[in-house]
């Protein structure tokens, strides 16, 4: 569960920059139309890619269950995060990319 | 009807969800707390918290059953039924135990429980009488002191109720991806708004799904019709059709042996495997037509039927697989796992908690934004000395009574778990009396400010301030009263227990930050309260005339707003 927790954390990251008040809340500035768009389709990509881990560990009807929690909590984060801490979301999205890419390295390895 | 659809679906929305809400909120929290009910009936009964918790161990289980089989024959040969119940992640004890024969006008006798000790020779006989967990599941749809079928008819129309809010409420949320990531903090009505959108739209599958499945474990009593048709009125044999499980047969006249139940591990093997089992339940021990059950423990299977096998009590012969497997009842059987999420380990349950408690948000700050709304529209006669309308001021002290007042009374009843003596008379009666006693006082105090117009945000925060010190001593109460801390638990692998004193820390830290932040919140002004005349007499023109440039903002954003919503 730790991975689709990651990568729904990035998800909805990526998927929260991708929105014209966000990015700029973040960067400082608005982001270009190409940006916004690869933002979302690689949102959508890694947010598949949760569902993926969640039915690949627990199947598919329990898995599908566990998903929604899993969109919830990640998606409520997000939006803390970027209520309280909107500058610091840049920061949080590498760290957990980072230890996604580990752990789910780790993980293929083992 | 409204001139617009749009404003049809507004006003359906709103009093939708207004009639009903603080009946939700308690269901909401109950539901929730009701996800733990095993863990916090474990917590409840201190006397099991040293030297009990012990896994499931198959190869033990014939073994654990001889001896229960001769422990209750011993300790109560003229019980209804037994039961023996092996360790399970949510009840990690093995456990003897059995039901009296029913008195009249009851459905079921009393249930007695002794719980085997981790060495499998001591039993624990002297447990407290509380109702731990239970009374949360049991109030979320029976209400505690009103009469069971009149309390679910409430529960099942404030159910659909919440039904016809949530969809009007997707209907009406014209921006709901558009505003998906946004919540904008101390923005006066605006924060509430977005506050109200972030918990619904977070979580809104679960909250569809639990109340859409809400209405159907009440649904046979909503439309019994097609049943009762079927079945030419009999609403025993469908029940028995529908859920053999939960039919008890009244124990024979004569007197047969017991077959031993320990030799039948073998046959349940066959059946299902080395799978591990739930509890094995022996119906009217002794008589001629007892039965024997095991139930499968069915562990992460999305299901909410307990699988049997039930055998003759007398001669061990197989009688019955339980549960018919037709697609409608396999459906029938899906939503209700869905509400109860009884399949769920302790992680996914976590998850359903804090959907629940977002659901309780949802509500909270759907009837905190109507409150705010409607003092704003008051604020101007209210600064010439008008009295806050009784309206406004009822729905501000059942705001405060149960925003503030269920996570109070929840302490409370655990204080009253640990602190009311052990040999009390009713006592688990009593720890629920105080959880409504606490609940009463708030009310009482809240009826009183609102009666003197002195409600103020400052009563808020000495609830909520005085609930996050309740629950941050939870754990040290818990200490002192079983012996057992939070570290000790920890170094013994009582997990449950662990988790337990975790969640009370973080409902203490969540408390804490409401009342910081109700202190802070630009609610209406960031000195007045909601419906505090005192307060707004007090502003002077000067004040209200000179603005800061934060203020300013906020001023011009909530003009923006205002325009928005003219705009839908």
């Amino acid at each position: 569960m730790i991975l689709a927790l990651c990568l729904g954390v990035i998800a909805f990251s990526l998927m929260a920059l991708s929105m014209f008040g966000h990015y700029k809340d973040c960067f400082g500035r608005a982001p270009t139309r190409a940006e916004q768009r690869w933002l979302t389709g690689f949102a959508w990509l890694l947010l598949l890619g949760s569902y993926g881990q969640c039915i690949h560990y627990y199947h598919l009807g329990y898995g599908s269950i566990v998903f929604f929690g899993v969109m919830t909590i990640t998606a409520l984060s997000t939006i803390l995060l970027l209520s309280y801490q909107a500058k610091r979301l840049p920061l949080v999205l590498t760290l957990t990319s980072v230890f996604t890419l580990v752990f789910g390295g780790s993980s293929l390895i083992a | 009807m409204k001139e617009t659809f749009f404003r049809s679906m507004t006003w359906l929305h709103t009093w939708a969800g207004l009639a009903v809400c603080w009946l939700l909120l308690l269901i909401f929290f109950a539901g929730s707390l009701s996800y733990f009910r095993h863990e916090i009936s474990l917590w409840s009964k201190p006397e099991l918290h040293q030297a009990v918790f012990q896994d499931y161990d198959q190869r033990q289980v014939e073994q654990q059953i001889t001896k229960g089989q001769a422990y209750l024959a011993d300790k109560a040969p003229d019980a209804a039924s037994w039961t023996i119940s092996f360790p399970s992640e949510r009840k990690p004890y093995l456990s003897f135990g059995w039901a009296d024969a029913p008195k009249a006008g009851e459905r079921r006798g009393k249930f007695h429980e002794h719980v085997v000790n981790q060495d499998g020779q001591q039993m624990i006989t002297d447990i407290r009488d509380s109702r731990g967990g239970n009374f949360f599941y049991r109030l979320h749809f029976d209400l505690h002191y009103l009469p069971v079928v009149a309390a679910r008819w409430i529960v099942g129309l404030a159910t659909m109720a919440m039904l016809i809010a949530l969809i009007s409420g997707v209907v009406i949320h014209k921006r709901l991806f558009k505003d998906f990531f946004s919540f904008r903090p101390a923005k006066g009505s605006r924060s509430w708004l977005d506050a109200h959108n972030v918990s619904a739209v977070m979580a809104l599958p679960y909250h569809l799904i639990i109340t859409y499945t809400g209405l159907i474990t009440l649904m046979f009593m909503f439309m019994p019709w097609g049943a009762l048709q079927q079945y030419d009125g009999d609403v025993r044999a469908f029940r028995a059709d529908l859920n053999p499980a939960r039919i008890q047969e009244k124990p024979g006249d004569t007197q047969a042996p017991l077959f031993d139940a320990a030799r039948l591990v073998s046959q349940v093997e066959r059946q299902w495997g080395i799978a591990p089992l739930k509890q094995v339940s022996i119906t009217g021990p002794g008589r001629d037509n007892s039965r024997i059950s095991f139930t499968l423990n069915s562990e992460q299977t999305v299901t909410d039927r307990r699988n049997l096998l039930v055998f003759d009590g007398v001669t061990g012969e197989l009688k019955s697989l339980g549960n018919p497997e037709s697609v409608t009842y396999k459906t029938y059987d899906t939503l209700m796992s869905l509400h109860t999420a009884r399949f769920a380990d302790w992680a996914l349950r976590g998850l359903f908690f804090l959907c629940g408690l977002l659901g309780c948000a949802m509500v909270a700050t759907g009837t905190l934004l109507w409150a705010v709304k409607i003092a704003q529209k008051q604020q101007k006669a209210i600064k010439t000395g008008a009295r806050p309308s009784i309206g406004l001021r009822l729905v501000d002290g059942l705001n405060i009574s149960f925003i503030c007042g269920l996570p109070l009374a929840t302490a409370g009843f655990f204080y009253a778990n640990r602190l009311l003596p052990v040999d009390m008379v009713d006592r688990a009666q009593r720890e629920v009396d105080l959880f409504f006693i606490t609940l009463a006082v708030i009310a009482i105090v809240a009826l009183w400010d609102g009666l003197r117009c002195t409600q103020s945000w400052r009563r808020w925060r000495q609830w909520l301030a005085l609930s996050a010190l309740a629950f941050a001593a939870l754990p040290l109460l818990g200490a002192v009263t079983s012996g057992q801390s939070l570290l000790s638990n920890m170094a013994d692998n009582q997990w449950t227990l662990v988790g337990f004193d975790m969640i009370s820390l973080l409902s203490a830290l969540a408390l804490g930050f409401a009342a910081r932040q109700v202190s802070r919140t630009k609610l209406i002004s960031s000195r007045q309260g909601a419906t505090s005349r005192l307060n707004s007499k007090s502003a002077t023109p000067s004040t209200a005339n000179t603005l800061t440039p934060r203020a300013a903002v906020n001023k011009k954003e909530s003009r923006d707003l205002s325009l928005e919503e003219a705009r839908q």
